[in-house]
């Protein structure tokens, strides 16, 4: 009967076409929003933890609550030491120092005075440790585009746009003015030893500069300190589940609720809203496959009304040679699924290739993302990502939406009286 | 009632509500139709003969008195009850031929096979049976509109007797054929009912068609007026 069913799927077309573009219309946009969804989520979860959230976050507790004035006066007093104590304690994960401080770069002209100042956002990691791999999570030997890495305590990476706004040259001697974690004020001279480009807008168009974080140490008078520490699984796969294990063991072993500076630890999901954003793009993937099914069933529902109306005369010969209406409503549910069967796999195939097409090109939404930020950041050329289930999930509405439109119109065959056959068939 | 009734009505009456009143479109039809029998229904449109086919062929029940099709119950029979003897005992010819257009002549007559659960080469042997039969054999892999009238009323034929009906109910089966085409089909019937056994009973008002029924049962205004035998 299936071959039976598939032969008259191929042959009528106006049984099939329709209903089968509608599904290949619908799994194609499926399968490309996950692919693309595939692509954004990862790289975001990667970029921003990488850059701001890590995998697990350690601040104290006073900074975390204040965190949006970066106050160093309330940083952790000695990030080495709980650094050690992490090592010992988890040795899947490696833990990085930084600090973030805000102030005032000063540029000199050629006779050393000012020529001009702004405002610049700074992050200080380990950039010159032989073992550092801050290089590569920060991705900068890919994002240096004119001069070299810091070799120094005292230099500097400048972002390529704030540098040309400014003519900051590599070499040139620049002044940060800020203030320690005393309160004093700080002036220390750091030397341009390179440009940088991110590739991320919400970084390349704002004030970023990047130093190493010793001498950072030194100009905020904070010797072993540091505003944050960052836990990265080795295998930098964010696990949500390990990360708890983490994030729990320190709230509860090394948490003191009289101590103001002691440390918290929050996941990557818990840090700056990640956690309500990824909620938000699972509903908003859920809500999305949800319109298409939706919609895919509305279409499918009429094309089935429209089939009965058309294929009124053989449904009714079927009735008439001793067809149950039960086994005809049947073969029209698996008329259905044949044809989303084979709407899905035309429709998966060229959403995979629209997918390959995003992972190959990308979209560049930099203008738009320039201004994400708050911790989440997106690469400015927007990639998809073939994942497996790019393979599978369009099968949801591709199966779904067909099934439930026969399921609806496919029960007018139980309004057909038998009685009138003969003269049904006879005109 | 004996095996070889085939059919047997007792008092049938069937009516249908028509605005207020009921029309009585059957009134006591009392038949009896062995087996073997080459029958017509005759009478002028409106006289019941599509309406008794109905009966009969269990696509409608009595309003009363009985019908009893190769020793089943009409009136008693659920739709599904009532579809399984359709689909083991009893084929249909239509005027129209209302053959499956997307289909191949051979998959036309094979279709009621696959209801029977048929195996496939036992289906593909049947098929080929009927078609011989009806000399359709090269028309196999045709589809039904590449047919004339006449071969697309024998194809229709075919799939009413591939499966060996014991019964084959036939409403105007040459009403949309020319003589030479329609005493082709009368011809191929008449040869079944003899080598096969198989009733048929039709229903027509052409008076060529009558010429070749072995029995007439003439109708009007849903009674029976006249039964004999040739």
């Amino acid at each position: 009967m299936i071959k039976f069913l598939l032969i008259g799927i191929l042959r009528d077309r106006s049984r099939s076409l329709f209903p089968i573009l509608t599904v290949l219309i619908g799994t194609a946009l499926t399968v490309t929003m996950t692919g693309y969804m595939g692509g954004v989520v990862p790289d975001m979860i990667q970029l921003s933890s990488h850059l701001d959230a890590g995998h697990v976050k350690l601040m104290s507790q006073s900074f975390y609550e204040n965190r949006h004035q970066m106050p160093l006066d309330l940083a952790l007093d000695d990030a080495d030491g709980l650094i050690e104590t992490l090592d010992a304690q988890f040795p899947d994960m490696m833990w990085k120092a930084r600090t973030r401080f805000g102030g005032l770069l000063d540029i000199p002209d050629e006779n050393g005075e000012t020529r001009a100042q702004t405002t610049v956002s700074a992050l200080a990691a380990d950039l010159i440790s032989p073992n550092s791999t801050e290089l590569d999570y920060l991705n900068l030997r890919e994002s240096v585009v004119e001069g070299a890495l810091p070799q120094d305590p005292f230099d500097v990476l400048i972002a390529q746009a704030m540098a040309k706004s400014y003519a900051i040259n590599v070499g040139d001697q620049v002044t940060m003015m800020t203030s320690t974690v005393n309160g004093s004020m700080s002036f220390q001279n750091f030397r341009v030893a390179g440009m940088v480009v991110f590739g991320i807008a919400a970084l390349d168009k704002g004030g970023a500069i990047i130093t190493d974080i010793e001498g950072a140490r030194i100009a905020l008078d904070m010797n072993g300190g540091s505003t944050e520490i960052l836990g990265f699984f080795k295998d930098d796969e964010y696990n949500g589940e390990r990360a708890l294990v983490v994030s729990d063991w320190v709230n509860n072993n090394l948490k003191d609720v009289n101590d103001p500076y002691t440390p918290i630890a929050l996941r990557f999901e818990d840090s700056n809203e990640f956690g309500a954003m990824m909620q938000y793009m699972g509903s908003f993937m859920f809500i999305i496959s949800a319109v298409f099914i939706l919609i895919m069933f509305i279409v499918l529902w009429n094309s089935g009304l429209m089939n009965g109306l058309r294929r009124y005369g053989e449904m009714g010969l079927r009735l008439a040679v001793g067809e149950e209406k039960g086994h005809i409503y049947r073969t029209l549910l698996l008329e259905s699924s044949l044809i989303g069967i084979i709407g899905t796999i035309f429709g998966t195939a060229i959403g995979l290739i629209g997918v390959w097409m995003l992972q190959e090109y990308g979209i560049d939404l930099g203008n738009m993302t320039a201004n994400t930020g708050d911790g989440i950041y997106y690469p400015n050329v927007i990639r998809g990502k073939i994942t497996p289930a790019c393979f599978y999930i369009g099968f949801v509405p591709g199966l779904i939406a067909p099934f439930l439109g026969s399921l609806v119109s496919g029960r007018g065959i139980y309004k057909r009286q038998t009685a009138s056959l003969f003269k049904e068939l006879e005109t | 009632m004996t095996a070889a009734k085939l059919i047997h009505t007792h008092d049938l009456v069937k009516t249908y509500p028509v605005a207020d009143r009921e029309f009585i479109a059957l009134k006591n039809v009392n038949i009896d139709i062995g087996k073997g029998e080459f029958a017509g229904l005759v009478g002028p449109s409106g006289s019941g003969k599509t309406t008794l086919l109905n009966v009969i062929g269990s696509l409608d029940i009595p309003t009363s008195g009985s019908v009893s099709v190769l020793d089943h119950n009409i009136g008693a029979l659920s739709h599904k009850q009532a579809a399984k003897l359709r689909n083991h005992h009893i084929g249909f010819i239509f005027q129209t031929y209302n053959l499956l257009p997307v289909y191949t002549v051979f998959e036309n007559v094979e279709f009621p096979l696959l209801l029977l659960g048929k195996g496939t080469e036992e289906r593909k042997k049947m098929v080929m049976d009927a078609l011989d039969w009806l000399g359709l054999t090269e028309k196999a892999e045709m589809r039904p509109a590449q047919l004339s009238g006449g071969e697309s009323q024998r194809v229709a034929i075919a799939r009413a007797m591939v499966k060996k009906p014991a019964l084959i109910l036939a409403d105007e089966p040459t009403a949309n054929l020319d003589a030479k085409n329609s005493h082709h089909i009368l011809k191929t019937m008449e040869k079944l009912n003899a080598e096969l056994e198989t009733t048929f009973l039709f229903a027509t008002h052409d008076e060529k068609v009558m010429q070749y029924m072995k029995r007439i049962i003439s109708l009007e205004d849903g009674e029976v007026v006249k039964d004999e035998t040739k």
